[in-house]
């Protein structure tokens, strides 16, 4: 069996009930939509194997659940996070509004070492529905939001559609891999040959 | 409303109604009218598990009389309507070997359920202490702002393999009970998880609302941990160290690997299964009715039960799992075990074994 070293980033999604976590997460890794996902009670999680340059990384990512009662109950699961993806509905004013909560939630309970710079990105979802015409969070307050907050990128996407899903999860992992710490998951009966590659420092465009 | 089955008139077999084997379909459809997607293997998997379904209904017809007109059966009725207060949870425990006997081998069958149930709960016994017209006027009084859109958000994704929650009819009742509980009990409001265990005693039911609702009030107020639901869930928070527990007793082994070597969270399977009491299509649906049936005949402590769910899964999955060294592979093969668990029998014994481990037969 060939020596095999996998780095592992774990990114989590934080957003409302509804606005699409668990769609944009299965369109990413599985290339699916449906409108049927059941709501997400505690966490769930999927992985993929991601190309991010020159590395082979593997990205874990984590949705969690929307409902404000079960929002105690992904706190267990932020821990050691590379990124945290705030999504939130284009048509729906209260969950831009929530975005506040959800950031400041994740860093209190995760705790990041470098709370300045730990690194978030914003999804605008949902662009699709009923071509843009109910969508009543204008792209550029959101924008204004992420500029405030420390340069969030910002992204609008639509799961149904595959709008700029696979842009945003490119981001997503190279921010990630950027904050990503020494932690390494070993296979068994591996030897660690060759320490990983360069640690890339390029910023995304966004 | 009463009485109307929850399927459109030629839309095949009426959910809990017995029709005889049916046809074979691509996709399947199960006794109760979800479709799924299945292998050859797992259709005659299926059929075993319908053949057991049938087999119960003529088991339970051959004794109708012993089991309603039994002693032990109005014993066990008087002692559901003892306590009629609705917040005063006095937890059955079932005394009748019979009746356990029958949960362990067959289960309760599809059209006797409500029945059964409704008595054996004591969800009646709420009914009747009840002003007539209660629930109507419940379900006409709006519930929270909040409760109301997570409602709504919820109702297309309830039961969606099931082609009758696409219709109004299913959204109108499921909605209706839902917002209806909400208002009754404002402590809890919509959790979600409701939804599917609502969904779901509509088909027990024959989309009886009102028993339905009646069903949820008995679940939540009298048969499961107290405050489970509350806005607060404060139950949630100890829920894992028990099942670390459970886990720790059965398969110390099992336990370290996934702790240590996959570094593996049983906590997302395990809230997910226990606030959905099993059903959100994670598992067959009989086989969810069989964990019921053990829920709301007072087989065992509830919690207790819904913890033993995953613990057998884990268990049943033991060897292949020891092998695994990826989370997602783990999860993956939990996830698939529990939607393809149609030996509800086996099931039914590890969690009556279960029982015996962590309340001896003596302490009960």
């Amino acid at each position: 069996m060939a020596t095999r070293k996998r780095t592992l980033l774990k990114v989590i999604i934080l957003g409302d009930s509804g606005v699409g976590k668990t769609s944009l997460m299965n369109q990413y890794v599985n290339k699916k939509f449906s409108n049927q996902y059941k709501a997400t009670i505690g966490a769930d999680f999927l992985t993929k194997e991601v190309q991010v340059e020159d590395r082979l990384v593997t990205m874990q990512i984590w949705d969690t659940a929307g409902q404000e009662r079960f929002q105690s109950l992904g706190v267990a699961f932020y821990r050691g996070a590379d990124c945290c993806v705030l999504v939130y509905d284009v048509n729906v004013m209260k969950s831009f509004e929530n975005l506040d909560n959800w950031r400041n939630e994740f860093l209190i309970q995760a705790n990041p070492s470098d709370r300045e710079n730990f690194p978030f990105v914003v999804l605008g979802n949902k662009v699709d529905i009923d071509g843009g015409n109910s969508r009543v969070v204008a792209e550029k307050k959101a924008k204004g939001w992420c500029t405030s907050k420390g340069n969030i990128p910002y992204f609008e996407t639509s799961a149904k559609e595959d709008l700029n899903v696979e842009a945003a999860f490119q981001c997503i992992a190279k921010n990630a891999l950027k904050n990503e710490t020494e932690e390494e998951i070993y296979l068994p009966d591996t030897i660690d040959v060759n320490n990983g590659g360069s640690q890339s420092k390029s910023t995304c465009e966004c | 409303m009463e009485g109307d089955a929850p399927m459109g008139e030629d839309d095949g077999p009426i959910p809990g109604e017995l029709s005889g084997p049916s046809p074979l379909r691509h996709p399947w459809r199960d006794h109760y009218g979800f479709l799924l997607n299945l292998t050859k293997d797992e259709e005659t998997a299926y059929e075993q598990a319908n053949a057991n379904v049938l087999r119960a209904e003529l088991d339970w017809k051959s004794m109708q009389d012993a089991v309603v007109g039994k002693p032990w059966f109005s014993k066990e009725l008087t002692r559901a309507y003892a306590s009629p207060n609705s917040m005063s949870r006095s937890p059955l425990v079932l005394a009748s070997d019979d009746l356990r006997n029958l949960l362990k081998s067959e289960g309760i069958p599809p059209n006797r359920r409500q029945k059964v149930w409704m008595g054996l709960s004591g969800a009646s016994s709420l009914k009747l202490h009840c002003a007539p017209g209660y629930y109507t006027q419940l379900r006409q009084m709006p519930c929270s702002d909040t409760d109301k859109g997570d409602i709504e958000k919820d109702l297309h994704r309830t039961c969606a393999s099931h082609p009758w929650f696409e219709t109004d009819e299913a959204r109108i009742l499921l909605r209706s009970v839902l917002s209806a509980y909400a208002t009754r009990n404002p402590e809890v409001g919509y959790s979600q998880g409701l939804n599917s265990i609502v969904g779901m005693l509509l088909l027990v039911t024959h989309a009886d609302e009102e028993a339905t609702f009646w069903l949820l009030a008995a679940l939540v107020e009298k048969i499961l941990p107290k405050g489970m639901y509350n806005r607060n869930l404060d139950f949630a928070k100890g829920l894992m160290y028990k099942f670390e527990k459970l886990m720790y007793q059965a398969c110390p082994e099992l336990q370290m690997h996934l702790l240590a070597a996959v570094q593996y969270e049983c906590a997302m399977t395990v809230y997910r299964w226990v606030y959905s009491l099993c059903s959100g299509e994670d598992f067959p649906a009989e086989t969810t009715f069989r964990i019921w049936d053990l829920l709301f005949t007072g087989f065992g402590p509830s919690a207790e039960i819904l913890l033993l769910v995953p613990l057998a899964v884990f268990r049943i999955n033991e060897e292949k799992l020891l092998q695994l060294y990826e989370d997602n592979k783990v999860h993956a093969m939990i996830q698939q075990s529990a939607l393809r668990l149609t030996d509800a029998n086996l099931l039914v014994r590890l969690i009556s074994d279960g029982l015996n481990m962590v309340c001896p037969p003596s302490t009960m």
